[in-house]
């Protein structure tokens, strides 16, 4: 019984403790130097009396004593080992301010990535690369873009981006730190009034606009009724003609026979006056043309 | 033998510890929106020999880019599982799902762009516009090494990129002009909010062909850009609502003038008509009667006289007063 139980004592003791014991006896070896693990993205760099001991770029399991020598063991110790962040990051700094050739104080928001390329210079050759590249980042835009034109400023971004990317790199090399891509973010005006001045020249060009538009449209009705007008003035000519040339071909073409014309007429003069039911007066054709001139000057009620 | 027992059970707890911790615990699963990538001591799992630059992502690089973003392809884990793993190995899981995230985000300051609403940006007209949409994207499979290790901050890296491209196209933006285009006032007036706001989609697919590369560059594929309005100044707009107001009172107008002179021109038409048809109502009569009389003189001679002899008849019916001359 006394067995069981020392044996199960043992096994839960152990079980306990190997999840203590191991992890220390491993971080034991660590600190010895036996072995190092670096991650995906980092580099260590080992320094130990001043001394750049060792770097470790490739991500991976490694072993120091043959990398470093026997040294390895203090290095933890008496020195100290950098885990670096390789990894690509960027910054954007905000609104630069830089003059346009026509004197407008305009805003430069430029935003760059940049990279360690040199570890132990990025360690040991700029007390603070980050902040002196942005320094860099920020002084050459304003060198390079200042007195621009403001057109240029405005549209040609590329070409700025790639003027401060070659005035700020060869720097930046130096100390271990490159610059990525360069990208001019943002390109505004500082001044308010200026701002408010664009606005209002928008808008009265936008004004001007409208009454282009307006006038534009009346224009193009005035336009559209004319010739409309025209249109129907020949129109309505043609009807008034349409009477005369058809009557006249009609009688042109019965007057080609004079017997039947004049008979014709003489039977529509007769049919007319038959049917007005006015009094007709009968005078002998050789009369006296007296007669016919009194008779028609006598009163109608007579 | 109650050493040899205690021995044995410090072996049996050893034992107990190993098949968790090594085993129990080195079971995982793969989500179906997820992606995962397994580091070694730290090194994630290579496809030895191989980076972006072979795959096609990467061709809207340029030579120069080429250079910076070169991201070794690592073995993507799929979906699925159980998997099993090492302690001293890693996975790095990531959801591919699509996301949306506003234009006006700003992962550095959450609290610019009006709380991450609008985005500001200055027209080819020197005009200050305020700009809100969503972009949509999704983390690559195909580069997840620069998403997880590459870079430290992919979203940061996705929305300065993405903003530079859209406030440099927007500089810049003029609307094409077709060649049998009628000439269009407010296009001639220089007024590129308009151009904008109509050629909307043309500028989410610009965006669209433009950050192509972010794939290549940052892990992430934009998916879809949507810009969903272009806001200008309150004044400005107000103005550009009395230019669409004069271009609807105008097209108006010029409706009903077309209405009107439409129907001028038909009644006008019609009217040639009409007095056609009075002027052959007219005539019909004279040549039914001129047809018949040329017929009836071809009976003979002194038939036309001898018929207008018998109409004067109805005439002299009607005669009140009548004065003959008599031979004596």
């Amino acid at each position: 019984m006394n067995a069981l139980i020392s044996l199960l004592g043992a096994a839960i003791v152990t079980f306990c403790a190997a999840w203590f014991v191991v992890p220390v006896a491993l971080w034991g070896l660590r600190m010895f130097g036996t072995y190092a693990i670096v991650q995906e993205g980092t580099c260590r760099v080992y320094v130990l009396f001043g001394k750049v001991l060792g770097v470790l770029r490739e991500p991976g399991l490694h072993l120091l004593w043959p990398r470093l020598g026997p040294q390895a063991a203090l290095v933890n110790w008496l020195g100290t080992c950098q885990v670096l962040d390789m990894r690509l990051d960027q910054q954007y700094l905000r609104s630069q301010p830089v003059n346009s050739e026509e004197g407008a104080p305009m805003g430069i928001g430029i935003w760059y990535e940049m990279y360690i390329s040199d570890p132990v210079f990025y360690m040991f050759k700029n007390a603070d690369p980050q902040g002196s590249l942005s320094a860099n980042v920020g002084n050459a835009t304003v060198r390079t873009l200042s007195n621009l034109p403001l057109g240029s400023m405005l549209e040609d971004r590329h070409a700025m981006s790639q003027a401060v990317r070659g005035d700020v790199s060869p720097k930046s090399v130096e100390w271990g730190y490159k610059l990525g891509s360069v990208y001019i973010r943002k390109v505004h005006f500082r001044d308010v009034g200026m701002i408010k001045q664009i606005e209002e020249k928008v808008v009265n060009r936008l004004r001007q606009v409208t009454s282009a538009i307006t006038q534009d449209g009346v224009n193009q009705v005035s336009i559209i009724s004319s010739t409309a007008e025209r249109q129907a003035s020949i129109e309505f000519g043609k009807a008034n003609a349409m009477r005369p040339k058809i009557v006249g071909e009609a009688l042109q073409k019965i007057s080609s026979d004079p017997d039947v014309a004049n008979t014709m007429f003489e039977i529509l003069e007769l049919g007319k006056i038959a049917e007005s039911k006015a009094r007709v007066t009968l005078v002998p054709a050789q009369g006296s043309e007296l007669l016919a001139q009194l008779l028609a000057a006598q009163p109608k009620s007579a | 033998m109650e050493f040899g027992g205690t021995l044995f059970g410090c072996l049996l707890g050893f034992l107990g510890w190993f098949v968790i911790r090594y085993g129990l615990m080195g079971f995982y699963t793969v989500n179906q929106n997820e992606r995962a990538v397994k580091t070694v001591f730290g090194r994630a799992d290579r496809i030895p020999g191989v980076t972006t630059l072979n795959d096609p992502i990467a061709e809207s690089l340029t030579p120069e880019e080429r250079e910076r973003y070169t991201y070794p392809q690592v073995r993507v884990i799929q979906p699925g599982g159980p998997y099993f793993k090492w302690p001293w190995e890693r996975i790095y899981k990531v959801s591919i799902a699509t996301e949306t995230i506003s234009i006006a985000f700003d992962p550095e300051n959450r609290s610019l762009n009006q709380g991450g609403t609008v985005l500001e940006a200055v027209t080819k007209d020197q005009l200050n516009i305020g700009l809100s949409g969503q972009l949509r994207y999704r983390i690559s499979e195909r580069n997840l090494y620069a998403y997880i290790f590459g870079v430290k901050n992919p979203i940061a890296h996705v929305m300065g990129y993405f903003v530079s491209i859209l406030r440099e196209r927007i500089a810049g933006f003029e609307a094409p002009h077709a060649a049998e285009e009628a000439v269009d006032i407010s296009k001639m007036a220089g007024v590129s909010i308009n151009d904008l706001r109509k050629n909307l989609r043309d500028l989410n697919e610009h965006m669209d062909r433009e950050c192509v590369s972010s794939s290549a560059r940052y892990g992430i594929v934009l998916d879809a850009t949507l810009i969903t309005s272009i806001d200008p100044p309150p004044e400005v707009e107000s103005a550009l609502a009395a230019i669409n107001t004069a271009q609807n009172q105008v097209s108006s107008e010029i409706s009903l003038a077309h209405a009107g002179a439409d129907q001028k021109i038909v009644q006008s038409r019609r009217a040639v008509e009409i007095e056609t048809l009075k002027a052959q109502a007219e005539v019909e009569p004279l040549n039914a009667l001129a047809a018949q009389l040329t017929e009836l003189k071809r009976s003979g001679p002194a038939a036309l006289s001898t018929y207008l002899r018998n109409v004067r008849l109805k005439v002299f019916g009607q005669t009140e007063h009548a004065i003959l001359e008599v031979k004596p």
